[in-house]
């Protein structure tokens, strides 16, 4: 067919003309998107050599230095008896993720003025109705603003970061943690179990 | 008469409403491509781990989509074209949602990135509601044409095609020898 033909014949065929126009909508859509792409970077998953902390060689408040082979987040040993079951529930969880205890074992230290800071990834309704004394209310979408870049001020990017949300299946700790590897934060731990469960087990909270 | 302009009139409307809000929505998610993709992680649908490529082509392709079918829309150019993209997408975002409800997710729809229209706060029916409207709108537009002031007039689209069909036909054909 010559093109006159073919040209008169697609005026003629608004099917035709009208699918053309759709599959054109979406070429120049997805080469926008693609090229946009490559000048915007995003991550879905954190970075591999950021998800376990290094070991810190700190002293325990016992005044023994910790084992560097052993999990960088072991609590340091007490003279109370010690339950078997935080070591082996670290065991079962992924990389880059602590339990309840050894959170909570990170919040005493914290408390005696260790470089160790608590993340509360939730909505902030949830946050004001409870959260981690001294956490800060930081979900991914925050970290990029004024205010929660004001908070991070206050944090060191070489100390210890750990974040927490509800818990279970929750993301939210996953992407604020993507977020400040962004940023250059490298030691981040997730704590696993949500604000519900660390409010559960009696620990500290603060309205 | 007075029913034909009535009718022009409020596709004119929707049109240009339609359109707006759709180009909005994505140049919205556009600011942020970062907090969408993690949106689109949060709905389940792919795994990022072995999908990721995917939600991230999602994140910045849609968006796209959204802003230049809602700008055709918006100006009445290729409008059946790009009331047929609105409508797929909005139909794609409303069994997100719907399957979202179902698996009894607390979500943000982040729709409009941080910004709330109509309906706020985690997904619910709200938003199912307000994007089977906006369907109806664009299948509306799909029906009936542009309305008023759009730059798909029909005689004059027509007759710019003819041209270009005689235009070709009076080109001189070149000599195989």
């Amino acid at each position: 067919m010559s093109p006159p033909v073919v040209c008169r014949a697609a005026v003629s065929c608004p099917v035709a003309l009208w699918f053309t126009r759709v599959l054109a909508i979406i070429g120049i859509a997805g080469i926008a998107g693609v090229a946009h792409s490559y000048f915007v970077p995003v991550s879905l998953t954190r970075k591999a050599e950021a998800r376990t902390p290094a070991p810190q060689n700190t002293s325990s408040p016992t005044g023994q230095p910790s084992d560097p082979t052993t999990s960088p987040v072991t609590p340091p040993p007490t003279d109370q008896q010690t339950d078997p079951a935080p070591n082996q529930a670290q065991d079962q969880l992924p990389d880059g993720y602590i339990g309840l205890d050894e959170a909570h074992a990170l919040f005493e230290r914290s408390q005696t003025g260790e470089p160790i800071w608590f993340l509360d990834a939730r909505h902030d309704h949830e946050f004001e109705a409870g959260h981690i004394p001294g956490a800060f209310l930081m979900p991914a979408s925050r970290v990029q603003t004024s205010e929660g870049l004001e908070d991070l001020g206050f944090i060191d990017p070489t100390g210890t970061v750990v974040i927490y949300c509800v818990g279970g299946d929750c993301d939210a700790s996953e992407n604020t943690a993507i977020m400040l590897e962004n940023l250059g934060y490298t030691d981040i731990v997730i704590m696993k179990a949500g604000f519900d469960d660390w409010a559960a087990s009696g620990f500290p909270v603060e309205p | 008469m007075f029913l034909r302009l009535l009718e022009s009139s409020a596709l004119l409307i929707l049109r240009v409403a339609l359109g707006g809000l759709m180009a909005y929505a994505g140049f919205m998610k556009l600011l942020e491509p970062q907090q969408f993709a993690f949106a689109l992680k949060g709905y389940d649908v792919f795994d990022p781990q072995t999908h990721g490529y995917l939600l991230v082509l999602a994140a910045f392709v849609v968006p796209w989509l959204e802003l230049i079918s809602g700008l055709l829309l918006a100006v009445g150019l290729w409008t059946r074209a790009s009331a047929t993209t609105i409508f797929a997408l909005l139909l794609t975002f409303t069994l997100v949602l719907v399957s979202v409800l179902m698996r009894d997710m607390d979500l943000e729809c982040t729709c409009f990135g941080k910004a709330d229209v109509i309906c706020s706060g985690a997904i619910g029916g709200c938003h199912i509601w307000r994007n089977s409207v906006l369907m109806l709108v664009s299948l509306l537009i799909l029906w009936r044409g542009a309305g008023l002031l759009s730059l798909d007039h029909p005689l004059l689209s027509r007759r710019l095609k003819l041209a270009k069909c005689d235009l070709l036909e009076s080109e001189p054909k070149s000599d195989p020898e």
